[in-house]
């Protein structure tokens, strides 16, 4: 079964960020994800690329090891790296501890 | 005399957004491979238009039924930031394309010192206003323009808003905001969160007086000359092959 989750995080200073991600329950994997909002990033390519490696992770250190990776060669605006990787981490726990 | 040269485009007849967006991107390209002079343009969307930052979601930021409706076409930027009403009556865009170079490499150091040009134009006009990081100008603490950056090769463009008489009434009725982000500014509504300048100013402006103006503050900001010109004809073309991206929904309902 899937279970999709949209959050909406804005921390302080920062711009707002809509997570819309899908978990396949039967192997608690993210099937799907995508990550938008009014932020800036550099380069603009590499959001495909974060959302395609997020595609697959069942793990909170699969999740926390991709956005550490891709924290080191962009440069974002607005877009606050830590409260990603934790919001991720914190729906894949709940959806899985269910 | 200044340090370089720059191409002021003044075009203020008006024209749809995917070829807005086709022109910047067509004109970065050729900037950012040495074809082109560095290039300070203005331009006004017509019809009005809403058009939404790179890395956005259409579903997340416009009322997209609402927009059909009325008639109002809904266009990807290659740029980031929000959603914007570019109102064909009340609101001016410019975009600069620049070679980067010194200070300009610093990503949120550039947006300060080109916001800092637009700045200098809107004092020239009587406004004060002042730059609120990382990519807005504000009078008082409401949102006169919202500025965004691409870069590609060794060349940045950045282009952004310049609310003058836009109808805001329509903007809110076109526009989504979250919660989140108007509580973030302290604001109930856009409204709340935006001014035009002739309300900053108290008088009505016409866009080519604030695009006087700001050149003005562009001139002073980087120390550069400029003429008046026109697109070239291989801007055009490369215009002309690009606006198919803006018209398809595939890039537009990318996110």
């Amino acid at each position: 079964m899937d279970i999709s989750v949209s959050r909406i995080i804005r921390p302080k200073g920062m711009k707002t960020v809509y997570i819309d991600v899908t978990i396949n329950t039967s192997d608690c994997r993210i099937a799907q994800i995508k990550i938008s909002g009014d932020f800036f990033l550099y380069p603009p390519e590499a959001l495909d690329e974060l959302e395609e490696r997020l595609r697959g992770c069942n793990s909170e250190d699969c999740i926390y090891s991709v956005v550490d990776k891709f924290a080191e060669k962009t440069t974002a605006i607005g877009l606050d790296y830590n409260a990603l990787k934790t919001v991720l981490a914190e729906i894949l726990g709940n959806v899985c501890s269910r | 005399m200044g340090e370089f040269k720059i191409r002021v485009i003044y075009d203020l007849a008006g024209r749809p957004p995917w070829w807005q967006m086709a022109i910047d991107e067509a004109i970065l390209e050729h900037v950012s491979r040495g074809y082109s002079l560095p290039t300070l343009r203005f331009y006004i969307f017509s019809p009005s238009s809403v058009t939404i930052g790179l890395f956005q979601a259409v579903k997340h930021t416009v009322r997209i039924e609402e927009a059909k409706k009325r008639g109002v076409p809904v266009v990807r930027r290659f740029t980031g930031g929000g959603a914007v009403y570019h109102d064909e009556y009340g609101e001016l865009t410019y975009s600069i394309t620049l070679p980067v170079s010194g200070a300009l490499r610093d990503i949120e150091k550039s947006y300060e010192m080109l916001c800092g040009a637009i700045i200098r134009g809107l004092r020239r006009l009587g406004v004060n206003a002042e730059y609120k990081r990382p990519n807005d100008i504000v009078v008082g603490e409401r949102k006169v323009s919202g500025n965004a950056q691409a870069r590609r090769r060794e060349a940045l463009l950045q282009h952004g808003t310049i609310l003058y008489d836009s109808d805001l009434d329509t903007m809110e009725a076109l526009l989504l905001v979250p919660k989140l982000k108007l509580e973030h500014h302290g604001a109930k509504s856009i409204r709340d969160r935006v001014v035009n300048l002739s309300e900053a100013l108290g008088r009505s402006v016409d866009p080519q007086a604030i695009a006087d103006a700001i050149t003005g503050g562009f001139k002073e900001t980087l120390r550069a000359d400029v003429e008046e010109g026109w697109y070239s004809r291989e801007e055009f073309k490369l215009a002309r092959q690009l606006t198919k991206k803006y018209l398809d929904p595939k890039w537009n309902y990318k996110r």
